[in-house]
């Protein structure tokens, strides 16, 4: 319980809640909010006249304009209404490397338990997917604000331990997602970039919003190790003694390369990509990102 | 290679440290779960050669570092094997002998041997062991023992090498490895004798006497530092050898012939040689060019001045220059005496002058029209015997007895005295003269042979020369004349003496002596076995008896015995005047910047006034100033050595009896012409060919080497 609480950082979540966050595609939804729906002609809100085209519902011809000019309109309308947040966690083995204090498992439950809670507070849904190399906990869709304990509780109670598929985990989910949402992935993305472009790619086809906060941890981007040291692999058995010192340009020469291939993968497929170094404030980095949503509009 | 502290490479055992560096690295291995492997095997992939190759670049550099630096303590040297033992065992008792004589002034273009050989004892010094002891000794045909006694203070033995000056005085190593050796025969331990030099072949006369002194103590061990290369200089030697007057008599405003003998010592012909002659250093008055001088051989230049007044004058002949300077310029100092008198003591038979025996010679003399006759140089004065008074004798340089009457015996025993004194007296005996007259004892211990009676002789022509005598060179050159012409009628036959060693100038063609002439005290007494009168021969109607009447005037005048030429280390010593008693001596040297020094006090000795200067070791023109004259009172010259400048050299084996001088020399000369006319200048290896300074710049260079490929392997530093 203690350990759930610890999530909701009230000094995190201070800081998140004015900002709140912005849908900035009309998403999909059930329950009038603050986001602008992409569903055109379902009443409310009068928008616009097309031509009629066929497979159009007939229920939607403007009779009127159909009696004067015998022509075929067709109503659309515009409606506010909300969206669900789609929280997908990676919790294979690598996310329990930490250099200091933070893991980066702790650091992506923490920013998945502040964007599920900034969601439920707008009235909007959220659901969560822990996974690895399949989905493993999966927090069902609530609209609850008071839904968001649980939802702590059981992401506090997971321990990643097997290696991860970042792809087949994003095809099964992109499979099984019935509705346009937003889609929230956080990982640190060390798998093969092909791969997570394919898990990508099969996402984007459902029209979700994907954003993607890939967490890394400070040693992991500068290589600052020195002396001889053992390396022991968190997703498989290898074991490799040497001398960091020496591996140094090369090390940062291929984590670079790794990184902008991420990065290009990200732009290929139109997602919202944030590094977050896990030795920065959690709160500085969610604020920093929301602030960057809000003047994107 | 040698090492003079090879103790200190037992540190090359610290080699084993950056391997147990490496290893002990090897061990404090730190265990990390990482998450980044692929980042990490994709790297290793890359890098895995590079690494290894880097890495054993970098262990072999930081070993050759650890190597060097060691190397270095270590004072690695080129030294001979027995040097560095020397430089590393027990204390020595050295003598070190610089050779500072003219010839080591010989350059090869960077610097000149003596700078060599200093640099060489320098070093050599600086490497003698601990509580080694060492004397100093300069070296010329003398020495001077700078540090007469071994003193463990090496410091000082050095900074003395350091103010040892270049010298221009010949070349005798005996004395100084004489007095080296004895010096160290004294003393107990290690001994050795270390001479600075260029071998120079001419100082190794007594060569001979050293080997057998060495054998009295062959523990004291003798080493020759030769240069290498001590060829004679390159680009040519030409020296003057010798500068002497060709004029009986220098006289104010007459035209005065000097002869300069100028020697080729190189290997190579000399064109165009052109020798100068300055007087009293201003720019040079008269020259003369030598058209071609072969190798080895030399040529008498004659030339012409005209000396502008009396007093005391320096004629300085010069070559152009090379690379042994001492022997391009010669200086020769001369004195121009006011007029002086001479005496002509005749018989007369009538009051007009020619009707005087003394007519002729009077008149050649004195060679110059009446109205000129007060200028000249000499005043003759003609009297006859009665009118000669003792007293006055003293004022007169040469005294003739020309055909004379008989002196009374007071005359007789005052001319004595007076040629003691060092007076010239030339004796002319005929008609005027009793036979019996010089067997008297008064005249005996005067005269240089015996006179018979007069005879005519069946041969009365001078015989032919060469004439062997300095004042018939002259007629020594066929183009000069010959005297055979001058024939005498009637003689005296002059018998020389048992155990004389009276010299006989010229001679009749029968043999008969014709002209003697012997020293006595310090005068000249010259005798004639007849008068200069027509009736006895005709001598004084021949050309050459004016200049042999001058050049006889010349040798046998009084002059002050003053020596104005002399030798380097000749001490210079002249009377003056008596007022000037204890008044300071300064001299001025002749160097161009040269200035006053204080040499001493004009002395007394016995009832005269001396001036003594003792410094001469600096070729050329010296002046003298007494008391605060601004203007100098006397003037001599320093004349550089002759042999000095022949540059041949003997190799450093020399004193190996063995070793066969002649053959040696034999072979050193071979060597000489064949070797390149530009010789190399030698390399000089920093701080007596130790080498430790390179090896550090070595060690710094492989560690910034080190630096940069541990910086470039992005190894922390």
């Amino acid at each position: 319980m203690a350990a759930s609480h610890h999530l909701l950082d009230p000094d995190t979540l201070s800081r998140a809640e004015p900002l709140g966050l912005m849908a900035r595609r009309v998403v999909e939804g059930y329950r009038v909010g603050e986001h602008r729906s992409p569903f055109n002609g379902f009443a409310i809100e009068f928008s616009q006249h097309r031509e009629y085209a066929p497979g159009d519902d007939p229920r939607h011809l403007d009779w009127k304009i159909l009696g004067r000019s015998d022509k075929y309109y067709i109503k659309q309308y515009e409606q506010d209404t909300n969206y669900v947040a789609h929280l997908l966690v990676d919790g294979s083995a690598s996310m329990n490397f930490a250099s200091g204090k933070v893991s980066k498992f702790n650091y992506a439950r923490g920013l998945a338990a502040c964007l599920a809670y900034l969601v439920l507070q707008q009235r909007d849904a959220v659901t969560a997917t822990v996974f690895d190399d399949r989905p493993r906990e999966t927090f069902q869709r609530t609209d609850s604000l008071g839904k968001i304990h649980h939802l702590c509780t059981r992401l506090t109670a997971f321990e990643p331990g097997r290696p991860g598929n970042i792809r087949a985990c994003l095809e099964d989910y992109a499979a099984r997602l019935t509705s346009r949402g937003i889609v929230i992935i956080v990982s640190d993305l060390l798998d093969d970039p092909a791969d997570f472009l394919q898990g990508l790619r099969r996402l984007s086809l459902t029209k979700s919003e994907v954003i993607v906060f890939q967490l890394l941890d400070h040693e992991e981007i500068t290589f600052p190790l020195d002396g001889t040291v053992r390396f022991l692999g968190l997703e498989d058995d290898t074991r490799l003694q040497t001398s960091p010192a020496d591996l140094r340009k090369s090390y940062l020469q291929a984590f670079n390369e790794h990184q902008q291939a991420v990065r290009r993968v990200c732009e290929q497929c139109g997602v919202h990509y944030t590094l977050c170094d896990t030795t920065r404030p959690l709160a500085e980095a969610l604020s920093g990102y929301l602030a960057f949503r809000r003047r994107a509009g | 290679m040698n090492f003079l502290s090879p103790a200190v490479l037992a540190g090359l055992a610290a080699l084993s440290l950056p391997v147990a560096i490496h290893l002990l690295n090897k061990l404090r291995v730190r265990e990390v779960r990482w998450a980044a492997t692929r980042f990490l095997l994709t790297a290793v992939k890359r890098d895995q050669r590079r690494l290894k190759v880097q890495d054993l670049i970098l262990l072999l550099l930081r070993c050759a570092v650890l190597a060097l630096l060691v190397i270095a303590f270590a004072r690695p040297t080129f030294q001979p094997a027995d040097r560095v033992a020397m430089a590393t065992g027990s204390p020595f008792t050295v003598a070190v002998l610089l050779d500072q004589s003219a010839s080591m002034g010989a350059s090869d273009g960077v610097q000149t041997r003596f700078e060599a050989a200093r640099a060489d004892a320098l070093n050599f010094l600086a490497a003698l062991p601990a509580d080694s002891a060492a004397a100093l000794f300069l070296v010329h045909d003398g020495y001077s023992g700078l540090v007469a006694q071994p003193s463990t203070d090496i410091a000082l033995v050095r900074r003395t090498v350091e103010l040892a000056r270049l010298g221009d005085r010949g070349t005798d190593f005996q004395p100084a490895l004489h007095a080296a050796f004895e010096m160290l025969r004294r003393r107990e331990g290690a001994r050795e004798i270390h001479l600075f030099t260029d071998n120079q072949a001419t100082g190794w006369a007594k060569l001979a006497a050293f080997r057998q002194e060495m054998q009295t103590d062959p523990s004291i061990k003798v080493v020759i530092h030769a240069p290498a290369n001590t060829s004679a200089a390159a680009g040519g030697n030409l020296a003057i050898t010798s500068l002497r007057p060709d004029t009986a008599t220098p006289v104010a405003g007459q035209p005065f012939r000097l002869l300069a003998e100028v020697a080729n010592f190189s290997a190579t012909p000399a064109t165009g040689v052109r020798v100068t002659l300055a007087v009293d250093g201003q720019p040079p008055s008269a020259d003369a060019v030598i058209d071609q001088l072969a190798p080895g051989g030399s040529r008498f230049v004659p030339l012409l001045v005209r000396l502008p007044s009396t007093g005391f004058h320096t004629l300085t002949a010069a070559l152009p220059p090379d690379r042994l300077g001492f022997d391009n310029r010669r200086t020769f100092a001369l004195e121009i005496a006011p007029p002086r008198a001479v005496l002509v003591v005749e018989s007369r038979s009538g009051p007009a002058p020619w009707q005087g025996s003394g007519h002729f010679l009077a008149s050649a003399l004195v060679p110059v029209p009446p109205d000129e006759a007060p200028g000249y140089y000499l005043q003759v004065e003609r009297k006859t015997a009665a009118e000669v008074q003792p007293s006055q004798l003293a004022n007169y340089s040469v005294i003739y007895l020309c055909d004379a009457a008989p002196l009374t015996p007071n005359v007789v025993a005052a001319l004595a005295d007076y040629v003691e004194a060092g007076g010239g007296l030339v004796i002319m005996p005929g008609d005027a003269t009793p036979t019996e007259l010089y067997a008297d004892e008064s005249w005996a211990g005067l005269l240089p042979a015996e006179v018979g009676p007069s005879l005519e002789p069946p041969e009365g022509n001078l015989a032919p020369g060469p004439y062997h005598h300095a004042v018939l060179a002259p007629w020594d050159d066929p183009a000069a004349g010959t005297l055979t012409a001058i024939r005498a009628a009637r003689a005296f036959p002059l018998l020389k003496k048992d155990g004389s060693e009276a010299a006989t100038l010229l001679r009749l063609s029968d043999g008969l002596p014709f002209i003697m002439e012997h020293a006595v005290g310090r005068g000249r007494v010259v005798l004639f076995a007849a008068p200069p009168v027509p009736a006895w021969t005709n001598l004084p109607l021949h050309p050459a008896f004016v200049p042999l009447m001058h050049r006889l005037y010349a040798t046998t005048a009084r002059t002050a015995a003053t020596q104005l030429n002399l030798a380097p280390g000749e001490t210079f010593q002249t009377t003056v005047a008596i007022g000037r008693l204890n008044q300071d001596v300064y001299v001025r040297g002749p160097a161009a910047e040269a200035r006053a020094i204080a040499v001493g006090r004009v002395e007394l000795v016995g009832n005269q006034a001396v001036v003594r200067v003792r410094e001469t070791a600096e070729a050329g023109a010296h002046a003298v100033f007494i008391g605060q004259n601004q203007q100098p009172d006397l003037l001599f010259a320093v004349q550089p050595p002759d042999g000095e400048s022949d540059l041949r050299a003997l190799p450093a084996t020399i004193l190996d009896p063995a070793v066969d001088p002649a053959a040696a020399a034999a072979v050193t000369a071979a060597v000489e012409r064949t070797e390149p006319t530009t010789a190399a200048p030698r390399f000089a290896w920093p701080g007596d060919r130790q080498l430790w300074t390179w090896v550090l710049i070595a060690a710094a260079i492989l560690s910034a080497a080190e630096l940069l490929v541990a910086i470039r392997g992005s190894r922390t530093t």
